[in-house]
Order: structure tokens, then sequence, then C-alpha cells
């Protein structure tokens, strides 16, 4: 399976070279990095994820035996790495930056602090992918995972469960309840936009997103 | 069906998971129901979207490729780590060095919380300076999850789900000949590094699949009442002495039927031995091998990547019987027949290789001592 040269530098690695590590890297790392990107939603976590995972391919490669596409073995330890991850930040509580804040009023929608580099600029280019973007960063980390594997990578509810730890029916609900919840998100990003900018509403494209 | 009932089920209905009287269900009122169908295309529309966003590829920070090549060569402290493997492993073994250890990290973290460059937001990972080998190595993961007196032995505990593997483990270390001189460390070690994901889920399921697998029979049968797993894992060692380790290593492989092949991978600059041993073990001694191997030194780093094969087992077989059948149909002289029976061959020895496969589990160890 996989490319020939990934191949070879598969077996060399696995005899724990170093050098082809780094030639394999150089050949993945964009793609485990925008996989990173996309589970954590920010720059900052996807570096500290690509690298760790980096790291632990490294040492578990002895273990590949071709059994699926490298990069879809690779993909699943770093998605164990994250779901980790997310387990350890659901019990210290923390707020994600731009988490809604509950009060007497409602809820109240707060704007991360810096958007320079987020990569929701990166994709302003394309306005559609900007929103939903921005609708998928106001899920929990649990609920975006879940859809990221899913919609995104094409992941099936199994092997979903499978890189996450749980069982096929967690995921089921996971999955359903996020779809829900990026639907009524991405909806209330469209209105809001409407209300200030009518006419931008509508995407150069015609299409409509998530307005009734 | 209800429009809210329908409007719940169109994502997993578009994404084509839904099956029988539920699709029918759906499908039928949406052709009846305009406002239904127009949800339907809008999610259809937010799928496409995802879908594309997946085939985005963003470039890697430029130091990426490096760090992770000086952690790699480096002889690394698993206080760099940032991720973790969900518990807090401690490197220490006595109270008094605990106390030490929190102290100094205490003094890392203002020192990098005015150097902004560590990762404050969520976890906090610190060392002590210095020699990385002989200090105290603190790695929390969060403060509000623990009291700063409790970090001891209490989370290492809680990754104790196998209580009668781990008897096991230290039953068997007394007949161990020549035990490397930081066991010590090594046992208060077990219960972190014989989970290495998550304790519950993990350990509680895989005996359970094991008990399945015997009453199989090696056969054929398209329905799989087993399940198929590649065991792989990793253990991450450091040991006071490489050839005493050695002997202790091989006396573990030769208990459970283990293969074993060893790669020097030379010393580091300070003086640091590196070398790799990769163990081939018969799957249902998997577990046994690793967590014994675990126990012979100070754990750095571990992970095991087992992965459950089953459905793409069963749905590669079902392909190869469909091919077969079809097969059968076809004149032997006909393109047609050479072409499926080349397909054929594929699938069988793709089927083969996952046999030979979930049948051995690999072990890699990778080792770190004084060099010579």
């Amino acid at each position: 399976m996989g490319e020939v040269s990934t191949d070879i530098l598969i077996r060399r690695c696995q005899e724990g070279s170093v050098e082809a590590f780094s030639e394999l890297m150089a050949m993945y790392q964009n793609k485990v990095y925008s996989f990173c990107l996309h589970l954590t939603g920010n720059h900052e976590d996807a570096q500290d994820l690509a690298q760790e995972g980096f790291i632990r391919i490294y040492h578990a490669l002895p273990g590949f035996r071709n059994q699926s596409a490298f990069t879809t073995w690779a993909y699943r330890i770093v998605a164990n790495l994250w779901s980790n991850e997310i387990r350890k930040r659901k019990k210290t509580l923390t707020v994600p930056l731009d988490a809604p804040i509950h009060t007497k009023e409602g809820e109240i929608q707060r704007t991360p602090p810096d958007l320079v580099h987020s990569p929701e600029e990166e994709l302003e280019a394309k306005e559609e992918r900007a929103l939903v973007w921005k609708a998928l960063q106001l899920l929990s980390e649990e609920q975006r995972t879940a859809i990221v594997l899913r919609e995104m990578y094409g992941y099936t509810y199994d092997e979903i469960a499978a890189s996450l730890n749980c069982t096929t029916g967690t995921i089921k609900s996971r999955l359903n309840r996020a779809r829900q919840n990026l639907t009524k998100k991405l909806r209330e990003i469209t209105q809001n936009d409407s209300k200030e900018k009518p006419v931008e509403a509508v995407t150069k494209t015609g299409k409509r997103v998530g307005l009734l | 069906m209800t429009c809210s009932k329908v409007r719940e089920l169109i994502p997993a209905y578009s994404g084509g998971e839904l099956e029988g009287r539920e699709y029918k269900e759906v499908k039928n009122h949406i052709a009846v129901c305009p406002s239904c169908a127009q949800e339907l295309m809008e999610w259809q529309n937010i799928q496409a979207v995802l879908r594309e966003m997946g085939d985005l590829e963003f470039t890697a920070p430029p130091d990426l490729q490096a760090n992770v090549l000086s952690r790699i060569t480096q002889s690394d402290s698993p206080a760099e780590k940032r991720f973790g493997n969900g518990f807090i492993r401690l490197a220490i073994n006595s109270s008094t060095r605990l106390k030490m250890g929190i102290a100094a990290a205490a003094a890392v973290l203002v020192m990098a919380a005015s150097a902004g460059g560590l990762w404050l937001q969520n976890g906090v990972t610190v060392a002590s300076s210095g020699d990385s080998h002989k200090s105290p190595v603190v790695h929390r993961q969060n403060q509000e999850e623990n009291e700063p007196g409790t970090i001891t032995g209490t989370i290492n505990k809680e990754g104790t789900g196998t209580d009668t593997e781990q008897d096991d483990v230290k039953g068997t270390d007394s007949n161990k000949p020549a035990a490397p001189a930081d066991q010590g460390d090594a046992a208060e070690q077990t219960g972190d590094s014989k989970n290495p994901k998550d304790p519950e889920k993990q350990d509680s399921s895989k005996p359970a699949k094991q008990q399945q697998k015997n009453p199989e029979k090696p056969s054929d049968v398209v329905l799989l009442s087993s399940e198929k797993i590649i065991h792989s894992g990793y253990i991450k060692l450091r040991v006071a002495n490489l050839d005493s380790l050695h002997e202790a290593a091989y006396a573990i492989a030769s208990k459970y039927e283990a293969t074993s092949q060893i790669q020097n991978l030379g010393q580091t600059d300070s003086g640091v031995a590196k070398e790799l041993i990769k163990f081939n073990v018969p799957s249902a001694s998997f577990n046994k091998l690793y967590n014994d191997l675990s126990a012979l030194g100070q754990v750095i780093d571990t992970g095991t990547t087992d992965e459950n094969i089953t459905e793409r087992y069963r749905q590669t077989m079902v392909q190869l019987y469909d091919l077969k059948a079809q097969r059968q149909e076809l004149d032997k002289d006909s393109t047609e027949y050479k072409e499926l029976s080349g397909k054929i061959t594929i699938l069988e020895a793709q089927l083969r290789d996952w046999d030979q496969a979930a049948g051995i589990g690999v072990v890699a160890l990778w080792l770190e001592g004084p060099g010579t």
C-alpha cells in the first residue's frame, strides 16, 4: 500500500533511522498538520498536537504493518492523542475563548480576542467555508472532532469510535447532536450577518447558507 | 413521520447512513414536503463545504520538523510533553524528591510564564532544571484536577484497571536475573505505563475480545464470529544498564514465545546509548509481554495502537465471495475471467496479510542507557 518511496522510508524508520523519519515528515507534515488544525481549530493547539503526534508516530512505527494507508494510521494516532487531550480539558472545565457567556439575559457571544492569524482568516476568501468554519468553532471540542472526522475526513462510525476510544453508540448520538448544533450555529451566524449587512447574506455563488 | 423527526434524520440520510424503514420514510417525506426538501439541500450544501475543507492543506509551521527531530534524537524527557497520555507521569520515587520537584517546577513555571512560551492555557508542563537524567520530573496536565498535595501515587493508581495482570508482573520480577538498578522506579510506574489509553475502555474491552477469539475455528466463514485486531505498541525506557536489560528482556520474550530483533541506534552527544528492540509475539500474549517489558526500567513513554480490522476484513471477504461467484459464470478463457482472477488474487493476498498481522503483535522497545 502507499507510494513506493513511502514504503521504503517507513521500513528504514522501523529500524530507527532518524534521517528516514525526517524525510517522511517532510512528505507528510502538511497533511498531518492540516488534520491537527481541523481538529483543534487553532494554530497553537495544532502545532502542539502535530509535534506530539509525530513523536508518537516515530515510536509506534515499528508496529505499523501496512494494515491501512500510512496517513490513515497516522491520523488515528493523532486523533487518539487529541481525544485524550479533550478529556483532560473537560475535567478542567476550560472555557473556549469564544464560548458564549451565559448571563441572566441569555447567551452572549464573545469574539475571540486575536483573529489575526486565525485559520478563519485564511479561509476568508471562501465565504461559505469561513461561515462553516466559524460555526464549527462554536461547537464543543468533542462535537467538532466528531464532525471533522465524519464529514471532513469521511470516517465511519466504527473508525471514529476506535480513534476516540468510545462506543459506536456514543459516537452516533454525539454526531447527531453535533450536526443539529452546527446547523443551528450556522443559522445564528448568518442571521446576525444579515442583520448587519443584509446584502452579503447571500454568497457570491448565490447560495444561501444555513438560512431558511 | 413528522417534520421535526425528519429534520433530525436529514444529516444521517444525506450521509447515506440510514437503512430500511427509516430511510424510506425520510425519502417519502422529503418527496412531498418542500420545507424538509429545502432543509436537505441546505445540509447537503454544508456537507459539501465540509468535505472541501477537509481537502484543504495548510502549511506546517517551519519549526515543526526541527522540534520533532530534536526531541527524537535527544535523550528526551517526559517533561517536555504537552499532549500526554491522559495521565500524570511521575519519574520520581520519594516524597522528598517530589517536593523538590514541585518547588523546581514552580520556579520553572514562573520563568515560563514570563517567557510566555509554554503551555499555560489548559495544562501545565513543567520540569526541574538541571540534568534531565537524574532530576525529578513532574509532568502535570492541569492544576484544577488535583490538589498539589495529591499528586503522589494517586493518579498512577487510577490507571491500574488490571490488578491481576499487575500482580502477575510483580510476581515475575523476583525471578528475573540481573534486574536493572532502577527497578524501584519501574515498580512505581507500572500503573501508569500499562495503561497508555483510557484505563476503563482499554482494559475492560481487551480481555473480552480475546475470550471471544478462542471458540473461533480458523475457517473462512464470511460472518466472522470473532474480532480481528492488529496489536502493536511501543515502550520507551531509560535503564541503568543495557546489558542486564537485554538478558531480562530476552528472558521475558522466551516466556511468551516472542522473537526479537535489536537495532543499535548509536549514542547521543551526551553519551546516552540508544537501542531499539522489536518483539514479535503471538497476539494472545501481547498484553503480558507489553506489561512485563514496561516494568523493566524507567518508563519515558508508552502507547498502543491496536487496530480493529474486523469490519474491513469482513467486507473484503464479502467482496471476495462476490467476485468468485461472478467468476463461476464466466468462460475460463474470457478476458473478464482473467481480470476477475487478478482481483481475486489481490484480495486473497490482502486477507492473508491481515491474518498474519492479526496473529502476531509487535512491541517496539526503545531503550536509553549509559553508553560505553
